[in-house]
Formats: structure tokens, C-alpha cells, sequence
């Protein structure tokens, strides 16, 4: 979906300006020319030339990146879709919900998407094991929501990622532990 | 300034993506407008669809509606009808409801039944109102119906309220659903009660006697029937019994038939008293009655249970200060030994009833069949049904017994009898074969067959050897046939001269029968020239008024009579009267059966003009006869000791 690539490219500019936008852009020679559009469909494997390269020029491991973006989009896509996050409750709320509602919804507002899954286990009041699985590489991504997710709750996860990213990116468990930080958001 | 214009440069690339992005936006934008376009376009098709299949099945919910509201209609003209049937029914209805487990009864059935509904509700659930020997039964018809369809359909006893039994015929019909579970039972009761009682009084009178009030031969036959099915099913003996009471026509006649009718009364009872519960007993009809005593393990048994019925049997009866015993005659036959069957058991205990009948002088006599009874009746039937064919075949043929006329000691007369040579049974007696050829009414042709073989042998025995007439016998029902003088009369003129040499034997039974018609064809054999004698007088009624008014030329005393009269005086005081009053009559008189001398001095001592025996000769055949010569010393005695008494005979002759 359009809406990661423009995120991506917002965060970037607003994180280290548009200079490095303009440099990532230039340097990636994408297919696509860089000229993002929200509502647009571009091919996943940009996404990840984006992110090579952006860890290149601002000499930052791709993990941290991933998760650093990760976070800031996961606000970015819950605010801008209200009427998917209005029932809400937690995190784990929400965790138990992707498959079953969450990406319900998305699937309606964008048919053509691709969207993996989330095998969801509660094992114990704070603590769930979360399963996912795509045809995309982006687990790292995903983890980097997950903790988008916590830092929306005020809560703070502890994730135990099996396989490590070396190993796949493609399917992966999470298994995690959460820290409530103060008293629950709304 | 070269940054100035790297910034620049760089604001121009961003312009330049940004214008890119915006016109991809437009693009996708214009193509999701079409796909809008096209959606809405489906959604109009759409919409139009729904409200074609909106507009289709509002009509189909109408049609729908239409036919409940006129189902709705029909079954409450149903249930007018069914509340009517109901009203108008003489039957009571009932309906259980499986699934909600509620009954119904109507308000007739309330009423046939004589009780409420709470009642009725634990007497159905319970069957609790069924008679205990119909319960079985009914059970099994509703079991049989739920489970496989079968008809429901019973007759049997309901306790009612009033605490009678009465008889209803009881129908239901059970409902299944389309799991084929059963839903719900409906039926009715009728009342057929009278209609039952009716048919058990119709029974009843269809098969018991309604004096004696024991079963008749209609049950009878069926119960024998049964009981020899047990017999041979248990490999038993059993016993018929046929009874008859002696003399009974005398006593209605000479005591009234209401006192017959209490004999009957008092036997039937008497007869039941005598045997055991499992036994039978019947009257067959008239003074006939019949038992079946089973069980029968030998004939020392056999013979204490009848004696015991005898025993029984000897209680008098008591009508106005007279007493009255009845006495019976009882033939037994055995199964299996004298039959296998009801019809077997039954004629050999009718041939066994005849032997006991022999004795009945002696009072109430039982004789168990034997075998040689039973090969007698075969014989009999047997004979019955040879004698046609034997007659076609000329089987018979005749012997001659002469009679010596004792005033000269001449056999002048001769009397012809018939003997019947069967292929297979040999010689058969005239005593044997007669009476059933009478009884199977073939005594004519046999009579005509004999008239045929007497009157050829006429001109060879009348010729030389003294003799002067032969005797035919004729039995009475031959005697008065239209065809006797026809065939007699075509016979004679065969062998012209040859009627003067017959004479006819008739028996008294011929005058019986029709006297008129017996002096008509007398009359035409005298014109004929024929003589006409009258057989075994002594032994039916023998009206002496017979002998003048038949005109008969003269008599044979029965052989009965002519056995006692060496011992008997009353006997020699009756034959010395008839021969007087038949020589009054100007008859002559014919002794049959003379054995001895002592007989033979008595006859002459009356004066009796004929005697044949075989104290002179036996039956002889035809060469035999032929050799007989008149003997001179003979008639030179008699002719010289007893002329002149009684008529002239050789006149007559």
C-alpha cells in the first residue's frame, strides 16, 4: 500500500530533512521514480531499497530503522484510520484483532492488498506469542509496529523474535512480554 | 551559490515528484471515479435485479397467502364437517397427540364410555378398561399398527362406567411424520354389543339342540372333526358313541310327545352326566344321539365307560306318578381301528348300533364295531356297485327247489331262484345281492333279466318229467313297474304256451305299496293264465282280508313258522288256522323250510297241500332237475290218504 512508502518518506524528511529524501530518492533509481502516492500500489521490493540505502546514507543499521520507522507509522495508520482502532481496548486487544478484524477492514479499503497474518496465543495476562507469517519480508517491519503498538498503550514490550532476522523475515514468532509504563491509554 | 542552485535543483526534483505523484494520484483517482462509475452502474443492474426478485416473490408471498387464506377455508369447512360426522356418528372418537401428549375424546365417546375425561385419560394410557382376554390382542394390533401399518381394527370388551362389560369394535389410525416418527393415533369406539350378544344367541341356535339344549349335529361334526385332528396329532384313541332309543316312536305315540320330549330331555341329560369334561356329547337328531369319549386307552376302559353310561342311562324319569326308563342301543367305533375319519367312525358305529339293536329285547345294549362288520358293509358296497354291470354280463343264473304236493307225492311244482356267480366274490347269495338291488333300484332289470332266463327254460323243463309249473319271485317294487306285464308278456310270446306253466310269487309288502294297482296286474296274469302265490305270509302283517281281497291262488307259509311247530303248540295251533282259513278261501297252501319228519307229519296232519325243504330237495341245477322223476310210490300213498281235501289243485294247475 502507497500510505508505508509516503509515511516512510514523511518520517525521513521530518527526521533528517527533505535533503535526504531527495538523496535516497536519487540514489534508489526505483522503477517507480520515488513519486509516491498514498492511494497508489508499488512493488514491495522498493520498499526495501528505500531502506538499504537510507541506512547507508545516514550510517544506521537496518534493523533500528525498520523499527524505528515502525513506530512512527504505526500511529501514523491507527490515527488515520479511526473507525478501525474506535474498539480498541489494549494492545493485546488489538494484537488478538489483526487477523480477524483489523485486516478485515484494511482488505475492504484496499482489495488489491497482500496482507500476512498474526496467529494470535494469549499465554497469561501479559503475555501473548504472535506468529507471523507473509510473502513479504518484513518481519523486522512488523516488530517495529509491535513496539509502535506498545509506545500507543503506554505499555512497553519485551519481544523474544524466533528466528533471528538473519534467519527470516518472511515467518517469524514473536513472543512478548508487556510493561504497562503508566495507567492505560484511552 | 552552487548550493543556491543545488537546492534549487534539488526543489525542482521534489516539485517534479511531487507533480508525478499528484498526477499518478489524479490517474488512480479517475480510474477508482470509473470503477465508481461502473460499481454504481452494477448497482443500479442490482438494485433493478432486487427489486425484480423483491416485486417476484411479494407476488409469490400473495399467491402464498391467497392459498393459506383458502386452505384456512377449506379446513374449516373440514372441521364443520368433522364437528357434524361427529355430532351425527354413533361412534365415540378419540385422538392422541404424541408429541404434545394431549388427548381428545368426543363428547359420544363420554357418553358410551361413562367417564370423564381424566378417567378416560388413565383408562386409555393404561388400557386399563380392556377385559382381561381381549387385552393380549389389542395390545398387539396398536404395537402392530404403530410399527408397521397394519390395520388397526379390533372387537372386544370395554369395562364402562355403569361396571358392565360391553362389546365395541374398537379402529384407529396412526399419523407419522416425514421421519417416519410417529406423531399421533386417532380412532373411534362403536357400540356392538347387541349386535355380538346377538350373533353368540345366533350361534347358539345354529349349533345346539333346542330341546336338550346340548350341541347339535352341525357342532358336533365339527368338534369330532377337531378332536380326531387331536387324536392323530397325540397319537390317541378315541371313541364314538352313536345311540338310539328303542322303541321310541311307541312311546310318543302311546304317551304323547311332550313325554318324548321329556325322555329326550332326560337322556341328553342323563348322557352328559355320564361322560367326562373333556368328552363330547350331541343329538344328532330325532332319538339319535352321539358322544365322543377320548382318551380311550384299552377296550376294558372303553367297555367300563360305557356300562357306566348304561348305568346312568337306567335313572327313570318320573311323569305323573308313571315312571318311565329309557333304553338305548349303543354302536361304538374306535379310532383309529374302525376309521380315520368323522364319516368312517360314524357308519361303522351305525353298523355296530345295528348289532346292539339285535338285542334290544334284552334292554339298553352297547356292541363295539367289529371288523367283520365293516368287511360286511364293504362287501355290501361293493355288490352296490357290481350288480349293474353284473346284470349286463349275465352273471346270474337260475337253480330250481320242486315242491312235493303231499296229497300225491309229486313235484309237480318247481320255484326258480337266482344266484349271482361274481368273477371275483364268487357265489353270491340272493339274501346278499337282492335287497341292495331294491335299494339301488336295479331290481327291475334284474327281474326282467330273470323272467327272461325262466320263462326260456319252460318248453325243456315242462316237457316229460311230470312237471307242470315254475314260480317266479318278483319283488313288489318290480311287480307294480309299468314295464313288468310288458316284458313279461313279450317273453311269453317267445315260447307260446309257456304262461300256463308260471306262476308269479309277490310278497304282502306289493299290497302295501298299492293294493289296487296289486289286484289290476293279478287280475291281467290270471287272464294271462298265469297263477299268482303270496311269499313268507306269516311275517309282515299278514292281513288275512288280503287273501280274498287279492285273489290270490295260493300261499307259502313262512319258513319262520314251519321251524317251531315240532316244538311249539301255539305255533302248530296258528299254522293248522291259516292253512284252514286258506283252504276256506280255496287257496292252497305251500309250507317253505321243511327240515324233518316231525314237520312234515304235523303239515299232513293239517292237510297242507304243498311242502318244500330240504328234507326233499335242496336247490338243484337245471340237469339236476331234469334227472327228477315223479315217484310213483308216493302218489299211489298220498293220492290214496289225502284226496279230497282243500281245492283241486291240478285244476287250478
Amino acid at each position: 500500500m502507497g500510505q508505508i512508502f509516503t509515511e516512510l518518506l514523511e518520517l525521513v524528511e521530518s527526521k533528517y530533512g527533505y535533503e535526504i529524501v531527495d538523496q535516497l530518492l536519487t540514489n534508489s533509481k526505483l522503477h517507480s521514480g520515488g513519486s509516491y502516492t498514498a492511494v497508489g500500489t508499488y512493488n514491495h521490493i522498493e520498499l526495501l531499497i528505500l531502506v538499504t540505502n537510507l541506512s547507508e546514507i545516514i550510517n544506521k543499521p537496518i534493523s533500528e530503522l525498520v523499527t524505528e520507522f515502525g513506530e512512527g507509522i504505526f500511529i501514523k495508520l491507527l490515527t488515520s484510520h479511526p473507525q478501525i482502532s474506535a474498539n480498541i481496548t489494549d494492545s493485546f486487544d488489538l494484537l488478538s484483532k489483526i487477523d480477524s478484524y483489523i485486516h478485515v477492514e484494511v482488505a475492504k479499503l484496499y482489495p488489491n492488498a497482500q496482507l500476512p497474518t498474526f496467529k494470535f496465543v494469549q499465554l497469561s495476562e501479559n503475555q501473548v506469542r504472535l506468529h507471523y507469517s507473509s510473502t513479504r519480508p518484513f518481519a523486522s517491519f512488523a516488530e517495529g509496529l509491535l513496539l509502535g503498538c506498545a509506545l500507543y498503550f503506554n505499555e512497553q514490550f519485551q519481544i523474544t523474535r524466533l528466528p533471528d532476522p538473519n534467519s527470516s523475515e518472511m515467518n517469524v514468532t514473536f513472543d512478548i512480554v508487556r510493561t504497562k509504563l503508566t495507567p492505560a491509554h484511552g | 551559490m552552487d548550493d543556491n542552485k543545488a537546492t534549487i535543483a534539488m526543489l525542482e526534483r521534489r516539485v517534479a515528484r511531487e507533480i508525478k505523484a499528484r498526477k499518478q494520484s489524479e490517474e488512480i483517482l479517475n480510474q477508482k471515479s470509473l470503477e465508481l462509475y461502473k460499481a454504481n452502474l452494477a448497482l443500479v443492474d442490482s438494485n433493478q435485479a432486487l427489486d425484480l426478485r423483491v416485486k417476484e416473490r411479494t407476488q409469490a408471498l400473495e399467491l402464498a397467502k391467497k392459498n393459506a387464506e383458502q386452505q384456512l377455508a377449506l379446513n374449516e369447512n373440514a372441521n364443520d364437517r368433522f364437528t357434524l360426522a361427529m355430532l351425527a356418528s354413533s361412534a365415540g372418537i378419540w385422538e392422541k397427540n404424541i408429541i404434545d401428549d394431549t388427548w381428545y375424546f368426543s363428547d359420544r365417546l363420554i357418553r358410551l364410555l361413562g367417564y370423564n375425561e381424566a378417567q378416560l385419560i388413565e383408562c386409555f394410557d393404561q388400557f386399563s378398561f380392556v377385559h382381561p382376554q381381549d387385552l393380549r390382542n389389542l395390545k398387539s394390533k396398536v404395537i402392530k399398527h404403530v410399527k408397521r401399518g397394519a390395520v388397526l381394527d379390533v372387537e372386544c370388551r370395554i369395562l364402562t362406567g355403569s361396571g358392565y362389560y360391553k362389546w365395541f369394535w374398537i379402529v384407529g389410525q396412526a399419523k407419522w411424520n416425514a421421519k417416519g416418527k410417529f406423531t399421533r393415533i386417532a380412532g373411534s369406539f362403536s357400540d356392538i354389543d347387541e349386535r355380538v350378544e346377538n350373533a353368540k344367541t345366533i350361534q347358539k341356535m345354529a349349533h345346539y339342540d333346542h330341546l336338550t339344549q346340548i350341541p347339535n349335529r352341525e357342532l358336533f361334526n365339527q368338534q369330532l372333526d377337531t378332536a380326531i385332528e387331536l387324536a392323530r396329532a397325540q397319537q390317541s384313541q378315541l371313541a364314538v358313541l352313536l345311540i338310539d332309543l328303542n322303541d321310541f316312536k311307541l312311546i310318543n305315540d302311546s304317551l304323547g310327545h311332550s313325554v318324548g320330549d321329556k325322555l329326550l330331555q332326560h337322556v341328553a341329560h342323563m348322557l352328559k352326566q355320564s361322560i367326562g369334561p373333556q368328552d363330547l356329547v350331541s343329538r344328532l337328531g330325532g332319538d339319535e344321539f352321539s358322544i365322543v369319549l377320548k382318551n380311550i386307552t384299552d377296550t376294558d376302559q372303553l367297555i367300563f365307560r360305557c356300562r357306566n353310561i348304561l348305568k346312568e342311562i337306567e335313572i327313570p324319569i318320573t311323569d305323573n306318578a308313571n315312571s318311565l326308563r329309557a333304553k338305548i342301543s349303543i354302536g361304538v367305533a374306535l379310532y383309529p381301528e374302525h376309521g380315520v375319519n368323522r364319516g368312517e367312525l360314524l357308519s361303522n358305529a351305525d353298523l355296530a348300533m345295528y348289532q346292539a339293536k339285535k338285542t334290544k329285547s334284552k334292554g339298553s345294549q352297547f356292541y363295539l364295531c367289529e371288523q367283520s362288520l365293516i368287511d360286511q358293509l364293504a362287501t355290501r358296497s361293493r355288490i352296490g356297485k357290481d350288480i349293474y354291470k353284473a346284470i349286463k354280463n349275465r352273471e346270474f343264473y337260475m337253480m330250481y327247489q320242486p315242491f312235493v304236493e303231499l296229497a300225491s307225492g309229486t313235484h309237480y311244482m318247481v320255484e326258480s331262484l337266482v344266484r349271482w356267480q361274481h368273477p371275483t366274490l364268487g357265489l353270491i347269495s340272493p339274501v346278499d345281492f337282492i335287497p341292495i338291488a331294491e335299494e339301488s333300484g336295479l331290481i327291475v332289470e334284474l327281474g326282467e333279466l330273470i323272467i327272461e332266463m325262466v320263462i326260456s327254460k319252460v318248453p325243456k323243463l315242462m316237457q316229460g318229467n311230470g312237471l307242470g309249473r315254475l314260480s317266479i319271485n318278483i319283488s313288489a317294487a318290480h311287480f307294480l313297474s309299468p314295464g313288468f306285464l310288458r316284458v313279461l308278456t313279450e317273453n311269453i310270446d317267445k315260447y307260446p304256451g309257456s304262461a300256463k306253466h308260471l306262476c308269479i310269487e309277490i310278497t304282502e309288502s306289493v299290497v302295501l305299496d298299492n293294493l289296487d294297482l296289486a289286484r289290476v296286474v293279478i287280475d291281467k296274469l290270471h287272464r294271462l293264465g298265469l297263477l299268482v302265490s303270496l311269499d313268507d305270509f306269516g311275517t309282515g302283517y299278514s292281513s288275512l282280508s288280503y287273501l280274498q281281497i287279492l285273489s290270490v291262488d295260493s300261499l307259502k307259509l313262512d319258513r319262520s313258522f314251519i321251524a317251531d311247530i315240532d316244538t311249539c303248540k301255539d305255533r302248530r295251533t296258528i299254522t293248522e288256522s291259516i292253512i284252514k282259513l286258506a283252504h276256506s278261501l280255496n287257496l292252497y297252501v305251500v309250507a317253505e323250510g321243511v327240515e324233518n319228519s316231525k314237520q312234515l307229519d304235523y303239515l299232513l296232519d293239517y292237510k297242507c297241500n304243498y311242502v318244500q325243504g330240504n328234507y326233499f330237495y335242496e336247490p338243484l341245477n337245471e340237469d339236476q332237475l331234469l334227472e327228477v322223476q315223479v315217484d310213483s310210490l308216493h302218489y299211489e300213498v298220498w293220492n290214496d290218504e289225502h284226496s279230497g281235501e282243500g281245492p283241486n289243485y291240478k285244476e287250478q294247475l
